[in-house]
């Protein structure tokens, strides 16, 4: 048994050096993650921005119409699917470097989630709060920028981690537009050595390391935040 | 000031002139045709029933709620006139808030020199001194580095105060700034407005302590049903109020 | 400690079962009379859906194996990569999914006769001015699709620039009519559909490579190996096999 345990090990991970695939493929998976996570974060917060000013002061109306749609869009479809549209109907035509591909959807999927967390964190906000900078002369930028926004991201922080635990477990669909990412990575040694256990259960278990990493800092960094607020 | 080139005319103007003042929410009328003068040094008690429309009345002066029609003049200049720098005219005048709404997030001294820092081009040097200052004159000048959480209800408003006299405005607006104190906290916060008033600081205070307004204002005016019913020195008003509306709500509450 | 022992227990017994599932019955089958084949119905002529069901030449195969040895046919359809891990534990019969012999696949399955031969070849844009193998160069992208022959041989071969490996061969296509790609390596009955389907395209002339299709059985099943190869004789010998072919593919 521990002989075949070994073979099996050489077989998916040792031989024609397949454990390449895994180590490029988490790369990819990584740089990905990070970088729609960036994406996500700005096109989130202009969102969020939006939504908010528009709630609050009734400006910024079709600015908001359109995030809106952007919203029940990309939150009414599978990011899969999105991934697809964007490689093979967006970009048709066009020679596209696949990892950028995927941090356009991806960025553009995570952006439209982090924008709600962004905005229950600017809901979450006492309206007196934005009373007193109001009335202490600051315009609607500089209440939001010095008043509402440190104490909105206080709120949304932990919840915004767990958005990028979340995102780094989706980008494994980027195989779908042929991205060698950590799971296609899995899926072509698979396809070599034909069998399931060793290459499924690896993958597993690199993204299982990760986001108890992840996890990890998460509630670290709660705790931080709640020695912060008295 | 700079902005105080409009609208002088021959006679003296009061610093705040309400004029037709009106403010509804869809149908339901809040605030019908009111007209009112403040001048400077005028310490102004507005009382009332709940629901009567004296919280709105005091944040229409500021804009923090957008009047319906009507105009209101400071220093003879139209806030209500859209093309208004509604953010300057507001560093003129401070808001003391029922909840005090001191920014959980910053240390004291950082709740009171955030606004001069940053709209006045006060350097942070100039504007600890200034809040030191005042915090020393509340009482409270050990407290710069704590968080709002860790103060007490009196000790935060006494500190929204100070907010926002390190504006250094030339009217304060209190909107109900005892309302939300335990009662023995009551007395400091009162304390500290009594001294403004005794330094000719133009106060509008929206309030149900009876014996502040009759110890410390000039003018005492009753607002019920969204229109002031009387108003009057507090000597006179408390002791022969004409209407029968306000002898009513002066029997319930004295 | 008593829990993690049976756990184990219940593991290793089912384990053991899925090991001798399949003997015990004289078909050879897993089940008394059910044949259950194995595929990835993305791969026209060979195994496509038409409407609800699985058609095309390895279904029809199938089934007048099925007939032959008296079984019922029951198709599955899964991943191309998944097909040889589900006859080695099993869970399929057969595999038959236009799939080639090769010395890696043989390690993990047993192969019965082939059946059909086939070829990879290229497809490019009609006007790419590639006309031969050697006009891919080492900046050229070629698409295939994943775990097939064509992924395993463009891999392996050096003078490919990259490789890109789609789900499905259709989604390769699609990048080359996109012009996201220079070529796709793929078999060639399911390149001539494509190519007819797609116009622009070509396949060129010369055959990337040649290779047998045959169907994969679990190591060791010598019983159902013996039965479907003494099928496919038979259906050789009466031109059935033949007539399956050409039912699916236009003569040249």
């Amino acid at each position: 048994m521990w002989q075949q345990f070994r073979s099996d090990l050489y077989l998916n991970f040792v031989k024609d050096d397949r454990w390449q695939y895994l180590t490029n493929g988490l790369k990819v998976t990584l740089i990905v993650t990070l970088f729609a996570a960036l994406m996500g974060i700005i096109l989130g917060f202009f969102v969020a921005i939006v939504r908010s000013t528009c709630e609050n002061t009734g400006r910024l109306k079709i600015l908001n119409a359109i995030c809106n749609l952007y919203l029940t869009v990309i939150r009414g479809t599978p990011v899969v699917v999105q991934l697809m549209i964007i490689y093979f109907v967006i970009f048709a035509s066009v020679r596209i470097d696949k990892t950028f591909t995927a941090i356009i959807a991806f960025g553009i999927n995570s952006g439209a989630y982090q924008a709600e967390i962004f905005r229950s964190g600017i809901q979450s906000v006492p309206r007196g709060q934005f009373e007193a900078g109001r009335s202490l002369g600051f315009n609607y930028a500089q209440t939001m920028l010095h008043i509402i926004m440190p104490q909105a991201l206080r709120v949304c922080v932990p919840t915004l981690c767990n958005e990028y635990i979340t995102l780094l477990k989706e980008t494994s669909v980027a195989g779908y537009i042929a991205l060698e990412d950590l799971t296609k990575g899995g899926d072509i040694i698979r396809s070599r050595t034909y069998s399931a256990f060793m290459p499924l259960i690896a993958v597993a278990l690199i993204y299982l390391i990760m986001v108890l990493v992840l996890t990890r800092l998460v509630s670290l960094l709660e705790r931080r935040l709640a020695r912060g607020t008295r | 000031m700079a902005q105080d080139n409009t609208q002088v005319t021959g006679q003296k103007e009061a610093l705040i002139r309400v004029d037709h003042l009106e403010k509804h929410f869809g149908d339901h009328v809040v605030l019908q045709d009111i007209s009112v003068e403040i001048d400077r040094g005028d310490v102004v008690c507005v009382i009332g029933p709940s629901g009567s429309g004296k919280s709105t009345f005091l944040r229409c002066l500021n804009r923090l709620e957008e009047p319906t029609g009507g105009h209101i003049y400071m220093d003879g200049i139209d806030i209500c006139d859209p093309t208004t720098d509604i953010d300057r005219h507001r560093q003129k005048m401070g808001m003391v808030f029922q909840q005090f709404n001191l920014f959980p997030h910053m240390t004291i001294m950082r709740n009171l020199t955030l606004a001069p820092m940053k709209l006045q081009n006060v350097s942070q040097r100039e504007a600890e001194a200034y809040a030191t200052e005042l915090l020393e004159r509340v009482g409270l000048a050990d407290r710069r580095d704590a968080y709002p959480g860790e103060l007490s209800g009196g000790q935060q408003q006494r500190i929204a105060i100070v907010r926002a006299l390190c504006m250094k405005p030339e009217v304060m607006l209190f909107d109900e700034p005892t309302s939300a104190l335990d009662p023995e906290m009551v007395g400091e916060v009162l304390s500290v407005m009594k001294d403004l008033a005794a330094e000719k600081m133009t106060m509008v205070v929206v309030t149900h302590e009876m014996g502040f307004a009759r110890e410390v204002a000039n003018r005492v005016m009753f607002l019920d049903g969204g229109d002031f019913v009387e108003e009057g020195a507090p000597a006179e008003f408390f002791a022969h109020p004409k209407s029968e509306r306000l002898k009513n709500f002066l029997g319930k509450v004295l | 400690m008593k829990k993690l022992i049976s756990v184990a227990l219940v593991l290793a017994m089912s384990l053991s079962l899925a090991a001798c599932g399949s003997s015990g019955n004289p078909e050879g089958t897993a089940t008394k009379g059910v044949l259950v084949m194995a595929t990835n119905a993305e791969f026209p002529p060979y195994e496509y859906h038409d409407g609800d069901s699985i058609v095309g030449i390895d279904a029809e195969i199938a089934e007048a194996i099925a007939k032959k040895m008296g079984c019922e046919l029951r198709i599955e359809d899964i991943a191309f990569d998944s097909i040889i891990p589900e006859v080695s534990s099993g869970k399929a019969d057969i595999g038959l999914a236009g799939m080639t012999v090769t010395e890696d696949r043989k390690q993990s399955v047993d192969f019965s006769e082939s059946y059909a031969t086939s070829s990879q070849v290229v497809i490019v844009p009609e006007n790419s001015g590639i006309s031969s193998l050697s006009d891919l160069g080492a900046d050229s992208i070629v698409g295939v699709q994943t775990g097939t022959t064509g992924d395993i041989y463009c891999s392996d071969d050096d003078s490919i620039g990259t490789v890109e490996r789609y789900n499905k061969g259709m989604e390769a296509v699609q990048a080359l009519t996109q012009g996201k790609i220079d070529a796709v390596v793929i078999d060639s009955e399911p390149a001539k559909v494509f190519v007819s389907e797609n116009p622009g395209l070509m396949v060129l002339k010369e055959n990337y490579t040649n290779e047998e299709y045959a169907a994969a059985i679990r190591k060791g099943n010598t019983v159902l190996l013996d039965n479907v190869n003494k099928a496919l004789e038979e259906l050789k010998a009466d031109g059935t096999l033949d007539k399956i072919v050409a039912k699916y593919i236009a003569a040249e």
